[in-house]
């Protein structure tokens, strides 16, 4: 999947070329050398529509938090510097899409990938501004921030090849007097570009480089792959559900059953004999054993509930998915030793831990999606399947159990689902070892059901 | 096998009649087996029977959307805790609920006239046959 990082780093590799390109290559022909100025021109607009797409959500981000008197924060304040004096060199007019040559020059191919890099986050935010995706709703101004900081080292870069392109088109048989009108003297830019690329005290612990695309396209050639893209695809889809209002219960039914299967397939591929009663270690394999139980045991709570729609498509065909490849990659029959793993293996393993990591992710959402939905009141229970110790304290319940009906979840159950996600969110390495919940509903593992 | 999982199962093999409500409570009673039995098998195990017990679920789902009077018109029935020895007889047990479930759907669908029930039975019956399957270990 192509990220943001990805392509801010094919940006980089082409400037790179093109600085290795001018230092031991001449330019044969006068218009070769314009068509090189023309997208190094090219190269300066894309960064400037780069930082002005990164510029407005870290706006925005900052509305109501500053006061007037106080002015600009240094990373926009020199950002604006930038973006303004790069706009007054290239213009304000852009060729229509249909006139854009494929990228004939590596600054032309730069400006491609900048380009890109640009729309990426643009898929992220709705016109509004809204985040339209779970990493974009993580991103906060001084990720943006970052990524404008970013934004400045490169312009440095690229600033400086201005002389060097100017030499070797004069070189080239090019009028000095057009050489010059076309490059002339850009020290200003220069300066702003490195005035912005020393900005920003630290590094924000969310950047921009994990940004994927919005709508994946599930790769289909390997399972390992495969496995991945279906995972992001699904975090996606859960992200989604949190504002959502129809019933999305069967969807995080749906996919806590899934959390089970991640995790005992991660547990058997690193060694666990998981085929054998658990053998209660908190580290290392034990640990997504007793995660997998965890989720077991939200799994269990989950399917009490009364549900009034299917799960979302989506979720449930890449839950499917998953479930298929999962047993492709790693078998649960077969207890691994705990010899070194193969090469290819670790291709397998970066998969499956991935995996573990994205389960945890959508653990939050839908922590977030379960939250809303029990203070909105939507989540029922048939009142036959509570305890008869919750029964006696409400008499409306009582009621509804003797007459058969479904009555909304009382508060002790509501908290103890809560208090799962809690534990199912956190990573298994750095969990604590599960804890009873504070209801006999989700106490034991092996309980009495009624059926009724 | 403790007694009071095929003591229970018998009873409402026995009492679950040829309609909705006797269809939903074996379902029922089959999907909560299944998370049951899935939490004190070994997790590797566990896996293919909480797979069932998603199947059995969706089946239940779909039988209280096309009926909702049925969810609560039957008799209760207890299971208790199992052993990790009584799991091939659990198994059993839950592949009977399960197939005897299946079989009064097919034969409400045969004597049925109404296209939205006969479409919702031939959903209930397709998750019966894949939860069965993931049950009795023929489909992990």
């Amino acid at each position: 999947m192509t990220t943001y990082a990805e392509l801010l780093a094919q940006a980089t590799a082409h400037l790179r070329e093109g600085s290795t390109t001018l230092r031991g290559h001449r330019f044969w022909t006068p218009d070769e050398a314009l068509d090189a100025i023309g997208d190094f021109h090219g190269l300066l607009g894309a960064s400037a529509s780069h930082g002005r797409r990164l510029l407005r959500p870290a706006q925005l981000g900052r509305l109501g938090l500053t006061r007037h008197l106080d002015g600009l924060p240094p990373v926009e304040r020199a950002s604006i510097d930038l973006i303004t004096r790069l706009e007054a060199v290239t213009g304000e007019a852009r060729p229509h899409p249909s006139q854009i040559r494929v990228g004939t020059t590596p600054w032309a191919r730069s400006a491609l990938a900048l380009g890109a890099a640009a729309d990426l986050v643009g898929t992220h935010f709705s016109t509004d501004g809204r985040p339209r995706s779970p990493d974009a709703a993580a991103a906060t101004t001084a990720t943006f921030d970052a990524g404008l900081v970013d934004l400045g080292h490169h312009a440095v870069v690229a600033l400086a090849h201005e002389d060097p392109l100017a030499l070797r088109a004069i070189q080239a048989g090019v009028p000095r007097t057009i050489v010059t009108r076309q490059l002339p003297g850009l020290e200003a830019l220069a300066d702003a570009a490195r005035e912005l690329s020393t900005q920003g005290a630290g590094r924000p612990e969310t950047l921009l480089n994990s940004l994927g695309q919005t709508r994946i396209r599930i790769r289909t050639d390997d399972p390992a792959t495969e496995l991945s893209d279906r995972m992001v695809r699904l975090r996606q889809g859960v992200w989604n559900l949190t504002a959502d209002h129809t019933d999305v219960l069967p969807s995080l039914r749906l996919t806590a059953g899934l959390g089970v299967a991640v995790h005992a397939h991660a547990a058997a591929f690193h060694g666990a004999d998981i085929t054998a009663p658990d053998a209660g270690e908190t580290t290392g394999a034990g640990a997504l054993v007793a995660h997998g139980r965890a989720w077991q045991r939200l799994h269990q709570a989950l399917s009490r509930f009364a549900v009034l729609a299917p799960p979302s498509t989506s979720i449930r065909d890449d839950a499917v998915a998953a479930a298929r490849l999962l047993g492709e990659l790693a078998s649960l029959d077969i207890a691994r030793d705990r010899a070194p793993i193969a090469a290819a293996d670790r291709y397998v393993g970066a998969a499956l831990n991935g995996a573990v990591q994205v389960m945890a992710d959508i653990a939050v959402h839908e922590g977030a999606a379960f939250d809303r939905l029990s203070r909105a009141g939507l989540l029922h229970i048939p009142a036959r399947a509570l305890p008869r110790d919750l029964v006696t304290d409400y008499p409306d319940v009582a009621a509804a159990r003797l007459e058969c009906r479904t009555v909304p979840a009382p508060t002790e159950i509501l908290r103890a689902v809560a208090g799962m996600y809690t534990e199912v969110a956190a990573h298994p390495i750095s969990s604590p070892p599960p804890q009873a919940a504070g209801h006999p509903v989700v106490r034991t593992s092996v309980e009495s059901i009624s059926v009724v | 096998m403790t007694a009071t999982w095929t003591r229970s199962a018998e009873t409402l093999l026995g009492e679950a009649d040829q309609s909705w409500s006797g269809i939903w409570a074996l379902t029922h009673a089959a999907a909560m087996g299944a998370l049951n039995m899935a939490m004190t098998v070994p997790l590797g195990v566990g896996v293919s029977i909480s797979y069932a017990a998603m199947d059995f679920r969706e089946a239940q789902d779909e039988l209280e959307w096309a009926r909702p009077d049925t969810r609560g018109a039957a008799a209760q029935v207890q299971f208790g805790a199992l052993r990790p020895d009584d799991v091939p007889a659990a198994r059993e047990v839950l592949d009977r609920l399960a197939a005897s479930a299946l079989n009064r759907a097919a034969g409400l669908a045969e004597v049925g006239t109404d296209l939205g029930a006969q479409a919702a039975l031939s959903r209930v019956m397709a998750r019966l046959i894949t939860g069965r399957a993931k049950i009795s270990g023929r489909w992990a």
